[in-house]
C-alpha cells in the first residue's frame, strides 16, 4: 500500500464542534485530532497499523454528508466541518458500546486487564451504564496456543489489532480471524504459537483482556505496581518496568497517563521485542549474587564483607606496576560505568589496558568495529519525522535474530514507506527482504568486494552507465541523493569487519555528503564504550586521542593518562593468556560467558593471578575469579545508555538493590577511593554531569534525558497527546571518517571448496548471561538449527529437519533448514544455541557438515514441552 | 398493464424456466441473432466513444443500488499506469432473487459480450466472473461459453482482429452471501476473507490488487451488450425516463405463478403480483411484499400501486434492490418471517464490524425468544432501537439489510409483535421450519 507522507507543514482549518483547528493537511483525521488533544474514542485504529475501520467507535458527523463517517478512514482536508459532540455521535457511541458489551463476559474482577481496559474506560465515558440484554452470552472454549500469550476469546472485541500487528510489523502471518459473523474469533493457524520475536506486543495492543501475558497473569493489579521509565541493560530502547516490592513483574513500552494514572499505552509505536519484554524477567532468577565473594586460603570462593574484599582488590591493583593491570568492561556497562572504569584504569592505575569489545573474535575485528562506530552519524529512529530516501543495509539482516529491537527500528522506516530499502547480505531474511526494493545475495568473503565495486563505479559518477555489470539495480538504488548506510559489524564475530569497514567507508565517501552511516552491533552500549572513554585510544569525548585531546583527558580525569596504545579486548585476552597481567578486572562481561572463544578466555583467567569480577549472576567466570562484587539489576540502578544511533537512554532506579549488592558505579568508585582517587559521587547524576561536560553539553543532565512522562490527557490545544514523548534534541554523534586500513586477517578469504563458510550470530533468545535466565525464555529458546542454501543442501543430500553435526564447530547435533535466500557455500547458525567453539579468531571459520543421529526422543520431547 | 402487454423478452429471449432446462444458447445461435455485433461496433468506435454511449444510455446498475454503469465506468482513470480489472458479479445470493441464474445458464455469451464491452471501455484486459459455487450448471455453461469464445477469437489476444486483448476467467465463491458485496468480492478474488472494505478508496481507484476496478452485475452487462447492438434510442424507448430499460423480476412466495418475468421498468407492484404472477395463492389475502429481495423494507396492501422503477419505491423508504419480489399472504407471521431472515443475516454477516456482527446476533436472539413465546415487554422497542443503531453505521450495507424485515413492519404491525409477548406464544399456525 502506498502511503503518502503528508507534509506536516501545511496546516489547514478544520472546524470541530464549531471551533477552528489548524490540522496538517492530508493527515489521518483521527490521528490529527488526537495529536492536538481532541480525544475521539477508538479501538481498531492504531497509529502504527493499517486502518481497519471495524469498531465504528470513531464515527464523527460531517457537515454535508447524510451519514456519520469513521474518522480513522478520513484525511484532513481544507474546510472540513465535523462534530464529535452531537447527539447523533453520542448515540452512535452508546450503541457501539452496548453492542460490544452484549456478549462480553462479566469478568472484570478476574480479568488481568481490569484497571487499564479500554472497554471499561469507554463504558464509563460513552456507555449506557445499564444492560438491556437478557439473552445468554456467547461463549468460546479457551484454547492454548502460545507459551507466553494467554487468550480469552469471550473478551475479544474483534478489533484485529493483533492480527494486523503480526501481519504488518511481525511479518508473521500466523494470527487470523476464524469463523464468521458473530461467531468469528481470533486464533492462530494450526493453533501454533505466535512466533515472531515481537509477539508480546499484541498483549499491549489488545485494548481489552483477551490477549494477556502469561507470566504476568494474576500476579498483580496495575494500580498496585510501581512504574519506572527506564532502559533495559541487554537491549536498545525504552521501557516501563512495573515492579512491586522490588520485584519486576512486567516490562512494557513506555506507559502513558490517563486520568491521573499511568497505564499501558495501547497506541504505542515503540514496540519492544520479546527479548526485552520477557527476557528482562531474568531479574526474578534467584540464583543471584547478593554478597561479595573472595577466594579463601583453601582456594574456595566464600562470602565476604565489602571492606575486606575491596581492600584485597585494591591491594592487588596497587601492587601492579603500570601496565600490569587490565580492565575489560562488558558491552552492557552504562556510560557512567564505562567512564569510571576508563578513569580507574588510566588515571588511577596508570594502565592503558582497558577495552569493551569482548564480543569480537579477533583483534582486527574489534579494531574495525571501533573505527566504524566512530564514523557513525546516522539515525535509525525513522519512526520520528526524519526520513531517508534510501537505506542500504549491509550484512545486518541477522539483527532480526541477534538484536531484534534495532532491527525493528530499521524495518519500520521501510514499512511505513519513509525510506526505500536495499540489502547486501549473505542471508536475506524475508522479514526485511519482503520490503526490499533490491537485495543482493553475496558470500561473506565477497561482500566487501561488492561494496568496493559499487564505490569504484560511483567514483566515476552517478550516471547509470557506470553501473558494474549485473549490478544495475543496486547501482541505481545507491545513486539516491540522501540515504543511510547501515553496516552490520557482528556477523561471524566480526570476522569480515576488517575488510568490510574500509570498504564501507570508501563507498560512503563515494555516496556523497547526503548519505549517513550507521554501523550496528548487538553490543548494547557499544556507542557508550567509546564516547565514555572505555577504550585506550579514546577520551570521554568520544574522540580519537591526539596530543591536544590528551591534555583535555588529563583535565577531565585530573591526572595524566598513559600514552602507550592498547589492543582491544580480544588482544587483551590474548595478552592475559600469555600471563602478561597481574590483575584482570572483568566488569559485567556478559558477552564472554557464552563466547565461542571460551578456550582463550579460560586461559586468560587461568594465567592471571588475580581476577576481579563484577556481576549479578554467577557464571563459570565468577567461579574462577578471586574476588566477585555483586552488582545491580537494571531497575535498581541509575545511569545512562547510548543506543546504537547515539540516542541517550536513561536507566533509572525504581527499587533498592537487595542484599549486600551495590550499584556498579558505586563499586568502581569505592575501589577508586581505596586506590587514592578522590572521586565520591552521591548519585550517578554527578558522574553523568562530568561526562556531559566532557561532551561539551553541560546543559544535559541525567534527569533531562528521562523521557518526559506523558502529560495529562487530552490537553486542549497542545500537540501532545500521542506525541507526548519528548526528549531533548540531543544525540551523541562522533563522526570522524578516518582513512584507515585495518590489517586484514591473512586467511580471511581462504575458502576451501569442500568446506562451508560458517556465518554465525549470537541469538538474542539463545543462551545469554541475562536474558536466558528469565524463566520465560525456555519457551522462546530457539532450537539448534543450521541453515543451508538450496544448492548446498542438494549437493550434500540434506533436506529440512535432517540432523547434522558441525565438524570443527560444536558437539551438539542440529537440524537443517534449507534457506533459499542464503548465499551458496555458507552455513548459518547461532553460536550460543549451537554451543559453538572456535579455536582461534582468524577469519571466517570453515566447517564440514556431518550427518548425525537425532537426539533421543525424550530430549526432544522435553524441549518441546518447555516451548509449549 | 397496457403499456407492457406486448413486451417481448430481450435479455431472457429464449430462456425457459427458472431451473436449468438443459438448453444453453450456443455461440453459433448467439451469433446468428447478431451476437457479438455490439462488441464489433464497440471496437470500431474506440473506448472513449463507447463510454460516452453507455453514459448516454443511463443504464442503472441491476445489482441493487441502481448506480449508472456509465458513470461508474467513467471513474476509471483514462490511463494504463496500473492494470484495470472488470469483475462480473454473479454471486446472486439474495433471498428471493434468481434471475441471474437463468441468464448465466442459458445466455452465457450475452454476458461475455457485455463484460468484454465493459473491459474495452475501461481500458481493462482482464475480466473475472465471480459465480457463487452453488451455481454449478451456470459455471459449467459459462466455462463452455468462454472456451468457445476464446476458440473463436473473441477472448484472448487481438479480439476480432483489433488490438484489444482481454482474458476472461471464472472465480467461484465459497458460499458466502457477503461476497456479493463488491469490495468483499474483490477481497475474495484476491484470496482473502470476504471482508468488505471501507470506502474510500473506491474500487474505481483501488479495487482488485489495488488497481482500478469495475464491479457490475451480470444483468447490467447484458444490457450494455444489447445497447451496443441496438442503440441508445431503442433502449431509452423502454422503461421510464429516469429508469430506462428492462429488468428481470424474480417473483416468489405465495403467488400462483412464481417465476422470472422480464419487463420494462415502470410496471406497478400490483401488476406484477396480480397480472403476471397470477395473484395470491388459494384465494388468500395479500399481506406484504419485499419489492427487491429480502434486504429491503416491505410494501403493504395500500402501497401496491407503486411504480417499480429505481426511484418510486423510495417514497416508502424501500428500494427496487435486486428485483427479487417475495410475496407473503395472510398466513405469514411477521415475527416468524423476520426470524427466518434474521437467521440468514446473522449467519451471513461477515462479522467484521461491531454493529452488524453484534446487532444481527442480538436481534436473532430476541426474535427467537419472541417466536418461542418467551418475549418480554420492551423487546419490540428494543428491536427498533437496535435497527437504528445499525443503520448507516456499519461498513457495508449488509447491516442495514438485516433490518429490512423490521423497520417498516414494526410500526405498522406492532400489535402482531406485541401479541407474541402478551400471549406467550406465536398466534399463527405453522407447521414448517424451526430455527436455532
Ligand atoms: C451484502 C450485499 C450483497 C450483495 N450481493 C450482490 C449480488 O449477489 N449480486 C450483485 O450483482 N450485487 C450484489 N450486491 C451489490 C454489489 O455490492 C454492487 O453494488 C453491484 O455488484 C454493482 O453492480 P451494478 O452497478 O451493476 O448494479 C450486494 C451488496 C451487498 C451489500
Ligand atoms: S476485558 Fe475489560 S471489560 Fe472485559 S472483563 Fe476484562 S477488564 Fe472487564
Ligand atoms: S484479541 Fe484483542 S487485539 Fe485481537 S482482535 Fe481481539 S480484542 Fe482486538
Ligand atoms: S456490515 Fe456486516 S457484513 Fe458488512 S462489513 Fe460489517 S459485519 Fe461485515
Ligand atoms: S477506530 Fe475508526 S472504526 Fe475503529
Amino acid at each position: 500500500m502506498t502511503m503518502k507522507i503528508p507534509d506536516p507543514s501545511v496546516l489547514v482549518t478544520v472546524t470541530v464542534n464549531g471551533r477552528g483547528l489548524m490540522l496538517p493537511k492530508g493527515k489521518n483525521l483521527l490521528q490529527a485530532l488526537l495529536d492536538v488533544g481532541h480525544y475521539v474514542p477508538h479501538y481498531c485504529y492504531q497509529p502504527a497499523l493499517s486502518v481497519a475501520g471495524n469498531c465504528r467507535l470513531c464515527l464523527v458527523e460531517i457537515e454535508g454528508r447524510p451519514k456519520p463517517e469513521i474518522s480513522c478512514n478520513m484525511v484532513v482536508t481544507d474546510g472540513l466541518k465535523i462534530r464529535t459532540d452531537s447527539e447523533l455521535i453520542d448515540d452512535c457511541r452508546k450503541g457501539m458500546m452496548e453492542f460490544l458489551l452484549m456478549n462480553h463476559p462479566l469478568d472484570c474482577p478476574i480479568c488481568d486487564r481490569g484497571g487499564e481496559c479500554m472497554l471499561q474506560r469507554y463504558s464509563m465515558e460513552y456507555g449506557w451504564g445499564t444492560a438491556r440484554t437478557v439473552d445468554a452470552r456467547r461463549r468460546f472454549v479457551k484454547p492454548q496456543f502460545d507459551p507466553l500469550i494467554d487468550i480469552e476469546r469471550n473478551r475479544c472485541i474483534m478489533c484485529t489489532r493483533c492480527v494486523r500487528f503480526c501481519d504488518e510489523v511481525g511479518n508473521d502471518h500466523v494470527m487470523g480471524v476464524f469463523g464468521h459473523g458473530s461467531r468469528n474469533y481470533i486464533g492462530t493457524f494450526g493453533n501454533g504459537p505466535v512466533s515472531n520475536p515481537f509477539s508480546g506486543n499484541v498483549i499491549d495492543l489488545c485494548p481489552v483482556g483477551c490477549l494477556t501475558s502469561k507470566p504476568f497473569r494474576f500476579e498483580a493489579r496495575p494500580w498496585e505496581l510501581r512504574q519506572t521509565l527506564t532502559t533495559p541493560r541487554h537491549a536498545n530502547g525504552i521501557v516501563t518496568a512495573w515492579t512491586r516490592g522490588g520485584r519486576l513483574l512486567r516490562v512494557t513500552p513506555p506507559a502513558r497517563r490517563r486520568h491521573g494514572l499511568y497505564t499501558i499505552d495501547e497506541d504505542t509505536t515503540r514496540f519492544i521485542s520479546n527479548e526485552v519484554r520477557f527476557g528482562s524477567l531474568y531479574t526474578d532468577n534467584e540464583d543471584r549474587l547478593l554478597e561479595p565473594l573472595a577466594r579463601g586460603k583453601d582456594g574456595k570462593l566464600v562470602k565476604s564483607e565489602w571492606e575486606p574484599a575491596l581492600d584485597r582488590a585494591a591491594e592487588a591493583l596497587k601492587a601492579c606496576k603500570p601496565g600490569e593491570a587490565c580492565f575489560i568492561a562488558g558491552e552492557r556497562s552504562t556510560n557512567e560505568e564505562f567512564y569510571l572504569l576508563g578513569r580507574l584504569a588510566r588515571a588511577v592505575c596508570h594502565t592503558p589496558y582497558i577495552d569493551w569489545r569482548g564480543r569480537f573474535v579477533s583483534e582486527s575485528a574489534a579494531q574495525a568495529a571501533g573505527v566504524a562506530l566512530s564514523a557513525s552519524d546516522g539515525d535509525f529512529d525513522l519512526l520520528d519525522k526524519k526520513a531517508y530516501q534510501a537505506m542500504l543495509i549491509v550484512a545486518a539482516g541477522d539483527l532480526y535474530e541477534s538484536a531484534p529491537d534495532i532491527s525493528l527500528r530499521l524495518r519500520e522506516g521501510a514499512r511505513l514507506k519513509r525510506t526505500r530499502l536495499g540489502l547486501i547480505d549473505s542471508r536475506v531474511n524475508p522479514w526485511l527482504g519482503d520490503l526490499a526494493e533490491t537485495a543482493w545475495l553475496e558470500q561473506p568473503e565477497k561482500i566487501a568486494a561488492t561494496l568496493i565495486a559499487l564505490a569504484e563505479a560511483l567514483e566515476k559518477g552517478k550516471d547509470p552507465a557506470n553501473a558494474p555489470q549485473g549490478m544495475e539495480k543496486l547501482f541505481k538504488f545507491v545513486t539516491a541523493e540522501h540515504g543511510l548506510l547501515v553496516l552490520g559489524l557482528d556477523s561471524a564475530g566480526g570476522a569480515i569487519a576488517p575488510e568490510l569497514v574500509p570498504a564501507a567507508l570508501r563507498i560512503l565517501r563515494a555516496l556523497g555528503v547526503g548519505w549517513h552511516f550507521l554501523p550496528v552491533t548487538a553490543a548494547r552500549n557499544a556507542k557508550g564504550g567509546f564516547v565514555a572513554g572505555a577504550q585506550s585510544d579514546r577520551v570521554p569525548t568520544g574522540r580519537m586521542i591526539d596530543p591536544e585531546l590528551r591534555v583535555k583527558a588529563d583535565e577531565i580525569y585530573g591526572s595524566a593518562i598513559p600514552a602507550d596504545p592498547s589492543p582491544a579486548a580480544p588482544g587483551l585476552l590474548e595478552m592475559a593468556a600469555q600471563g602478561k597481567f597481574k590483575v584482570l578486572v572483568l566488569h559485567r562481561c556478559d558477552e564472554l560467558v557464552h563466547h565461542p572463544r571460551r578456550e582463550l578466555i579460560e586461559k586468560a583467567i587461568a594465567a592471571t593471578p588475580m581476577v576481579i569480577a563484577i556481576d549479578v549472576f554467577p557464571s563459570w567466570i565468577t567461579e574462577r575469579a578471586a574476588i566477585v562484587f555483586p552488582g545491580s539489576m537494571f531497575m535498581e540502578c541509575d545511569g545512562s545508555m547510548t543506543d546504537i544511533d547515539g540516542t541517550l537512554q536513561r536507566m533509572s532506579k525504581g527499587c533498592r538493590v537487595p542484599g549486600n549488592a551495590q550499584e556498579e558505579w558505586r563499586i568502581i568508585e569505592l575501589l577508586g577511593l581505596k586506590l587514592g582517587d578522590t572521586r565520591r559521587s552521591k548519585r550517578a547524576h554527578e558522574i553523568f554531569a562530568d561526562l556531559a561536560r566532557a561532551w561539551g553539553r553541560p546543559d544535559v543532565t541525567l534527569d533531562s534525558i528521562t523521557l518526559k512522562q506523558p502529560g495529562p490527557e487530552a490537553p486542549q490545544g497542545t500537540h501532545n497527546y500521542f506525541g507526548v514523548i519528548k526528549r531533548p534534541d540531543f544525540k551523541l554523534h562522533s563522526s570522524e571518517r578516518p582513512e584507515l586500513a585495518i590489517a586484514a586477517n591473512s586467511n580471511a578469504t581462504s575458502g576451501r571448496s569442500d568446506l562451508l563458510t560458517l556465518w554465525w550470530i549470537q541469538h538474542s533468545q539463545g543462551p545469554d548471561h541475562l536474558g536466558s535466565r528469565s524463566s520465560q525464555f525456555d519457551a522462546l529458546r530457539p532450537r539448534p538449527r543450521v541453515e543451508l542454501s538450496t544448492a548446498d543442501a542438494a549437493r550434500l543430500g540434506l533436506k529440512n529437519n535432517d540432523w547434522v553435526l558441525l565438524e570443527g564447530g560444536s558437539e551438539q547435533p542440529s537440524q537443517v533448514l534449507v534457506n533459499p535466500t542464503l548465499a551458496e557455500g555458507v552455513v548459518y547458525g547461532a553460536a550460543n544455541v549451537l554451543g559453538l567453539r572456535l579455536a582461534d579468531g582468524a577469519g571466517l571459520p570453515h566447517v564440514n557438515l556431518m550427518p548425525a543421529d537425532a537426539p533421543a526422543a525424550e530430549i526432544l520431547e522435553q524441549e518441546a514441552t518447555a516451548r509449549r | 398493464m397496457a403499456a407492457t402487454n406486448n413486451y417481448e423478452p430481450i435479455l431472457s429471449a429464449g430462456v425457459t424456466g427458472t431451473v436449468y432446462s438443459g438448453r444453453s444458447e450456443s455461440l453459433a445461435d448467439y451469433r446468428a441473432k447478431g451476437g457479438y455485433d455490439g462488441l464489433k461496433r464497440a471496437l470500431e468506435m474506440g473506448p472513449d466513444k463507447v463510454l460516452d454511449l453507455i453514459k448516454e444510455a443511463n443504464i442503472r446498475g441491476r445489482g441493487g443500488a441502481g448506480f449508472p454503469a456509465g458513470v461508474k465506468w467513467g471513474f476509471i482513470p483514462r490511463n494504463r499506469e496500473r492494470p484495470h480489472y472488470v469483475c462480473v458479479n454473479a454471486d446472486e445470493s439474495e433471498p428471493g432473487t434468481f434471475s441471474n441464474r437463468s441468464l448465466l445458464e442459458q445466455r452465457p455469451h450475452l454476458l461475455i459480450e457485455g463484460a468484454l464491452i465493459a473491459a474495452f471501455a475501461t481500458l481493462s484486459e482482464s475480466v473475472y466472473v465471480y459465480i457463487r459455487k452453488e451455481y454449478y450448471e451456470a459455471t459449467r455453461q459459462m466455462q463452455r461459453a468462454i472456451d468457445d469464445a476464446r476458440a473463436a477469437g473473441l477472448i484472448g489476444k487481438g479480439i476480432l482482429g483489433s488490438d484489444f486483448n482481454c482474458e476472461v476467467a471464472i472465480h467461484l465463491g465459497a458460499g458466502a452471501y457477503i461476497c456479493g458485496e463488491e469490495t468483499a468480492l474483490i477481497e475474495s478474488i484476491e484470496g482473502k476473507r470476504g471482508y468488505p472494505r471501507n470506502r474510500p478508496p473506491f474500487p474505481a481507484i483501488q479495487g482488485l490488487y489495488m488497481s482500478p476496478t469495475v464491479v457490475n452485475n451480470i444483468e447490467t452487462l447484458a444490457i450494455a451488450a444489447e445497447v451496443m447492438r441496438r442503440g441508445v434510442e431503442w433502449f431509452k424507448g423502454i422503461g421510464t425516463e429516469k429508469s430506462p430499460g428492462m429488468t428481470v423480476y424474480s417473483i416468489s412466495g405465495h403467488v400462483n405463478r412464481p417465476g422470472n418475468y422480464e419487463l420494462p421498468l415502470g410496471v406497478t407492484m400490483r401488476e406484477l403480483i396480480y397480472d403476471y404472477a397470477g395473484g395470491i395463492r388459494d384465494g388468500n389475502k395479500f399481506k406484504a411484499v419485499f419489492p427487491g429481495g429480502s434486504s429491503v423494507p416491505m410494501l403493504f396492501e395500500d402501497e401496491l400501486d407503486v411504480v417499480m422503477d429505481f426511484d418510486s419505491p423510495r417514497k416508502y423508504n424501500t428500494f427496487l434492490g435486486s428485483t427479487g419480489i417475495i410475496v407473503m399472504d395472510e398466513t405469514v407471521c411477521f415475527v416468524w418471517a423476520s426470524l427466518n431472515l434474521m437467521h440468514f443475516y446473522w449467519d451471513e454477516s461477515c462479522g467484521q464490524c461491531t454493529p452488524c456482527r453484534e446487532g444481527t446476533n442480538w436481534m436473532y436472539k430476541i426474535l427467537k425468544r419472541l417466536e418461542a413465546g418467551q418475549g418480554v415487554n420492551g423487546d419490540v422497542e428494543l428491536l427498533e432501537d437496535i435497527c437504528g443503531n445499525i443503520t448507516s453505521r456499519s461498513i457495508c450495507a449488509l447491516g442495514e439489510f438485516a433490518t429490512g424485515s423490521l423497520v417498516r413492519t414494526i410500526p405498522r404491525f406492532r400489535a402482531e409483535f406485541q401479541a407474541h409477548i402478551d400471549q406467550g406464544r406465536c398466534p399463527f399456525e405453522k407447521g414448517y421450519m424451526r430455527f436455532g
